[in-house]
């Protein structure tokens, strides 16, 4: 949202000035390598090597007002390209990014009334050889393109993919290409040896560089792009920078990506690299975009240094200062804000939505108050998709949690606590850094967890605010924390908020048993074994016993006591939505085919085989289907029991059998109606992290379980069967 | 005088005998296992029946294996009716009656016709375990075919109506008939729709009549007022069942009978675990009638005669106190 506002002056004044001015056009004079007449057939390196590079960006506008904004697409990291470090410096600027999938804008606003100003941004870049087949299927398949990538097929002013003389052109190339492979060899070919590399001063199109036959590297990737495109391939220009050693150069590259059988593939006409993506090239922006947006009347000069470093240089050193954010996941969204001299950074992990007025609040107040502040969100999902999401979310930005003194961890529920232990799974210590932690959970839960988190990070401390909290209130304790020192413990009272404070000293005052869980626990982090497996299985025996207490009970009868059981545990992935339409989904088919393999009359284990891989089947379709509308719970779908679902098919026909229809319904009812309960229980009663806690519950379990296998009562629904047999009625003799 | 809701309950919980109350005082304590898997085995049973000359129904054959069923047509010959049932089926599922045949036909109950191959397939579903409790192997049992008492022919949808006459520590102590009705398709399980009808142990005469939970006076298809239901050689009915414990001794077990209009009452199965529908069928708990019993068990091989005279005793007092109760 701030980074929105940020760029609202741009859109305003950039607006204005795109009617009269483009803005400055992607230069492309200097250096370019030389051309190869004739290219080895696929030449490439048998095995990927990394090199190490240090690349400074360093732009110099003059005659910028204040307020405006100058915008430059920054490398992110990716396969080929790994950004370690990265610093920020310009004075006289405020700071923001902005993800334009698959880029990433800086946005540098201009606050000073002088006019002219420097921005430098210095990153350290770890780059691999990338080395793609490309697949060899056959070429007919091409015509299904996927939605994602449809646009890469749209024609532009530059690459005129639908030109009469394009399209002929590539018809002719790829008369003879039987297969993927070799239609994007015989494209790349053309371009590579027939077109002359020689150097241009204006922009040139693809349609002139293919009837001068020559044309400058970029021109000869557009003319590369439009060929593919009208050949059907999906293709894009990409942006990048040749490395060598202490160069210091203002001219950039430009190779092409071809989509084909779903990834990117890298082809390089000017530089002659079929499949092969460099350990010298650096991807800067993909799309044929401006390096740089800058107002009209502005001028602007850059350069980049680039110097060639050993590895032990660029590995990420402990307080690593660098401001790197990995691209955001499709799911993710990201604010940041940056000062010149930060007196301290924030970074915000929640998957809470921000009231827009209270974001903006706070970035105003962090900016005023000399914070750095970085904020990444994910979106409203079930408790298990939320807390793997902030995982992944956490795992990718490692560097950032390094560099923060204070993180906050802000969930709805539990899942904080549990996505804040994977960065005790990446072993990283956060010396004398702050860890909060707001959600809902028991406080005692809290403790526990919250020491097996203190014990991992060796953090200064970790408080955690186990109640529902306002944005603004954590946000003021946040700063007061940060800039004066304040104790989270102190400040949080001024909120009323009662903070339960792990450290050193909260520790000692723990119980020996209580220790010990703690200690095996972060054992067991320290050992990558996924805390949130152990906690599937802690939880079990309380669904059996749940499960019991219903059945003897209440007396609702279901298929066995496995079914519910199982099929509530897959709810807990899957939210109670999807799990229930993959549920129906599965033993709804599956119903109907064990009703056709009726009239078939098979044997009872070929029937049962053959329902396994009924089941099966809609399982794959189910998780396809769920990576192509991007609905994650379907992802999910394998941790569907296949052979329980399989055998409450049979089930479901065999009581249908024996006692018709309705009764096989309500049976099936009975036990989807158990496990919700289930679920519902365990997510509402936040048992996952209580048990986490207090696996000690689990006596209690078999308690009750033993408890329950005594009783003899009657069963709540029998006291409704028996209810007539009560009345007041003769018998007839 | 409508009976208050508190005092109804309270009549509910001394009387009623529940699901987890059968499970440990009568199920789990008092039938062993093996016996247990004895009675799901019909073939196995009828052989421990027979072996104290009980009346079952007659084996024609009994097929194990895919030869077996190749055989199946010398073992029919001459046969005109038969049933044709899974060893380890539940609910009924899986019986085949044939009541007639014509030329190479055969006559189901329901008039559909088969032939030697649907037979054949039958028999072959039968032994791949489609119908067993357990999913396992199976067997199939040709047997001869009941025939309905005329004195029951108006009471009975189709299907042939039978006994349960629940036995306790060898002591019969409640009973009733079940009769087939459209809504069961001629099977007389109660769950499937079948009317259950509570039978005075003394005389055999119905008592009360059920249809799923509600009170029931004529038979929903053949409209005969089941007041009028007497089961025929009651005293035989009694006998039989109370001797069933003699040959294998389940503590707590249903029987249930077929009365043959030629051969008398006949057992059809045991089952170890009774359900508790004949509570509603007698608009009686068992409750009251167990703790009797329990005070005066009869003493170990006591005859089948002193039994049914207890059960009667015990049977009589209970409809005493609860005809002073009301």
């Amino acid at each position: 949202m701030r980074t929105f506002l940020m760029a609202l002056p741009w859109l305003l004044l950039g607006s204005a000035a795109l009617a009269t001015t483009t803005p400055t056009p992607l230069p492309t004079t200097g250096v370019y390598p030389t051309t190869q007449d004739h290219l080895p057939q696929r030449e490439r390196p048998i095995s990927a090597t990394t090199t190490y590079w240090h690349v400074k960006f360093l732009l110099r506008a003059s005659n910028l007002p204040s307020g405006s904004a100058v915008r430059v697409l920054l490398p992110v990291s990716d396969a080929h390209q790994e950004a370690q470090q990265r610093t920020v410096r310009a004075p006289g600027f405020r700071f923001a990014e902005e993800p334009a999938t698959p880029n990433l804008t800086g946005i540098w606003i201009r606050n000073h009334e002088e006019r002219q100003g420097e921005i430098e941004a210095e990153y350290e870049f770890a780059v691999s050889d990338r080395i793609y087949n490309p697949p060899s299927d056959p070429v007919g398949r091409l015509s299904s393109v996927q939605d994602a990538t449809r646009r890469y097929l749209e024609p532009s002013a530059l690459i005129q993919s639908r030109e009469a003389a394009i399209r002929q052109r590539a018809r002719d190339l790829i008369a003879g290409a039987q297969t993927s492979d070799q239609l994007l060899w015989n494209l790349f070919q053309f371009v590579a040896t027939a077109i002359r590399t020689v150097p241009a001063a204006t922009r040139e199109d693809a349609l002139t560089v293919l009837q001068r036959e020559r044309g400058s590297v970029t021109g000869k990737a557009r003319l590369l792009a439009a060929l593919l495109q009208a050949s059907g391939v999906p293709a894009r220009v990409v942006g990048g920078l040749s490395l060598d050693d202490a160069t210091k150069k203002r001219a950039t590259i430009a190779w092409v990506e071809a989509h084909v059988g779903g990834t990117w593939i890298p082809l390089d006409p000017s530089g002659g690299h079929f499949g092969w993506l460099p350990n010298r090239y650096l991807a800067l922006y993909r799309g044929d975009l401006p390096l740089i947006v800058h107002p009209a009347g502005a001028s602007v000069d850059y350069e980049f240094l680039v110097r060639r470093i050993r590895k032990e240089g660029a590995e990420p050193s402990a307080p690593a200062r660098g401001r790197i954010v990995a691209p955001p996941q499709p799911l993710a969204r990201m604010a940041s804000a940056y000062v010149e001299q930060p007196l301290a950074t924030v970074v915000v992990f929640t998957d809470q939505n921000i009231p827009r007025a209270a974001s903006e609040r706070i970035f105003r107040e962090a900016n005023e108050a000399q914070i750095d502040l970085v904020m990444l969100s994910v979106p409203e999902a079930p408790r298990y998709f939320r807390q793997q999401y902030l995982q992944r979310l956490i795992a990718n930005n490692l560097p950032l949690v390094q560099s923060a003194h204070v993180l906050l961890v802000h969930t709805r529920d539990d899942a904080g606590l549990y996505a804040g232990l994977v960065l005790g799974e990446a072993n990283i210590k956060l010396g004398d850094s702050r860890v909060i932690i707001a959600g809902q959970f028991p406080k005692v839960v809290g403790t526990t967890l919250g020491s097996v988190l203190f014990q991992l990070l060796d953090a200064g401390e970790v408080a955690l605010i186990p109640q529902p909290t306002t944005w603004p209130a954590l946000w003021a304790l946040v700063r007061a924390n940060a800039i004066d020192g304040t104790p989270i413990d102190e400040a949080a009272r001024k909120w009323g908020l009662k903070p339960v404070i792990v450290d050193v000293l909260s520790y000692e005052r723990l119980g020996a048993y209580r220790k010990r869980v703690i200690g095996a626990w972060a054992r067991a982090v320290t050992a990558q074994v996924p805390l949130q497996a152990l906690t599937f299985i802690l939880v079990l025996p309380v669904i059996a016993a749940l499960v019991v207490v219903i059945r003897v009970l209440v007396g609702v009868e279901t298929f066995g006591i496995f079914a519910p059981v199982i099929v509530s545990l897959a709810f807990l992935t899957t939210g109670l939505k999807w799990g229930l339409v993959i549920f129906v989904a599965i033993v709804g088919t599956g119903i109907l085919v064990r009703a056709a393999l009726q009239r078939v009359r098979l044997q009872l284990v070929s029937r049962l085989a053959i329902l396994i891989t009924v089941v099966a089947g809609i399982m794959a379709g189910l998780a396809i289907l769920g990576a192509s509308f991007g609905i994650g719970a379907l992802l999910n779908v394998s941790i569907f029991p296949m052979v329980i679902m399989s055998n409450m098919i049979e089930n479901f026909a065999s009581s249908r059998a024996q006692f018709g229809t309705r009764e096989a319904v309500r049976l099936t009812a009975n036990t989807l109606l158990l496990a919700s309960l289930c679920y519902l229980t365990v997510e509402w009663g936040g048992l996952q992290s209580l048990l986490l806690s207090f696996p000690e519950l689990l006596l209690g379990a078999i308690v009750i379980d033993v408890a329950l296998g005594k009783w003899r009562g009657l069963r709540a629904l029998e006291y409704k069967r028996f209810w007539p047999l009560t009345s007041e009625r003769q018998l007839w003799r | 005088m409508a009976l208050g809701f508190f005092s109804r309950l309270r009549t509910l919980r001394q009387d009623v005998l529940g699901l987890n109350r059968r499970n440990h005082e009568l199920g789990i304590p008092l039938n062993a296992p093996q016996f247990v898997a004895l009675v799901d085995n019909k073939r196995a049973t009828k052989e421990a029946l027979a072996s104290r000359d009980l009346p079952v129904p007659k084996t024609f054959a009994s097929l194990r294996t895919a030869n077996d069923v190749r055989s199946m047509e010398e073992a029919l010959a001459g046969r005109s009716s038969f049933v044709m049932k899974p060893t380890r089926g539940a609910g009924g599922e899986g019986i085949v009656v044939i009541v007639d045949r014509s030329g190479s036909d055969f006559i189901k109950a329901s008039g559909e016709r088969l032939r030697w191959p649907d037979l054949h397939m039958q028999a072959t579903e039968i032994l791949s375990g489609a119908f067993a409790v357990s999913q396992a192997y199976d067997e199939v049992l040709i047997e001869e075919r009941l025939e309905m008492h005329p004195a029951l022919s108006r009471f009975a949808y189709r299907g042939v109506p039978d006994v349960r006459v629940l036995v306790a520590h060898g002591v019969p102590i409640l009973a009733m008939m079940r009769l087939p009705t459209k809504r069961s398709d001629g099977r007389a399980n109660l769950h499937l729709g079948g009317v259950g009808v509570g039978l005075n142990l003394a005389t055999g005469r119905a008592v009360y009549g059920t249809w799923g939970e509600h009170p029931l006076v004529l038979h929903p298809d053949t409209h005969a007022p089941l007041a009028e239901l007497v089961v025929p050689h009651w005293e035989a009915v009694l006998q039989v069942a109370a001797t069933c414990f003699d040959c294998i001794p389940l503590g707590y077990f249903g029987v249930d009978l077929v009365v043959d209009p030629h051969k008398g009452p006949c057992v059809l199965e045991l089952n170890a675990r009774p359900g508790l529908g004949i509570q509603l069928a007698n608009h009686m708990g068992l409750r009251p009638i167990l703790g009797q019993l329990l005070a005066a068990l009869p003493s170990a091989g006591s005859p089948a005669t002193d039994r049914v005279a207890l059960g009667l005793h015990v049977y009589r007092m209970c409809v005493m106190a609860r005809e002073r109760r009301t």
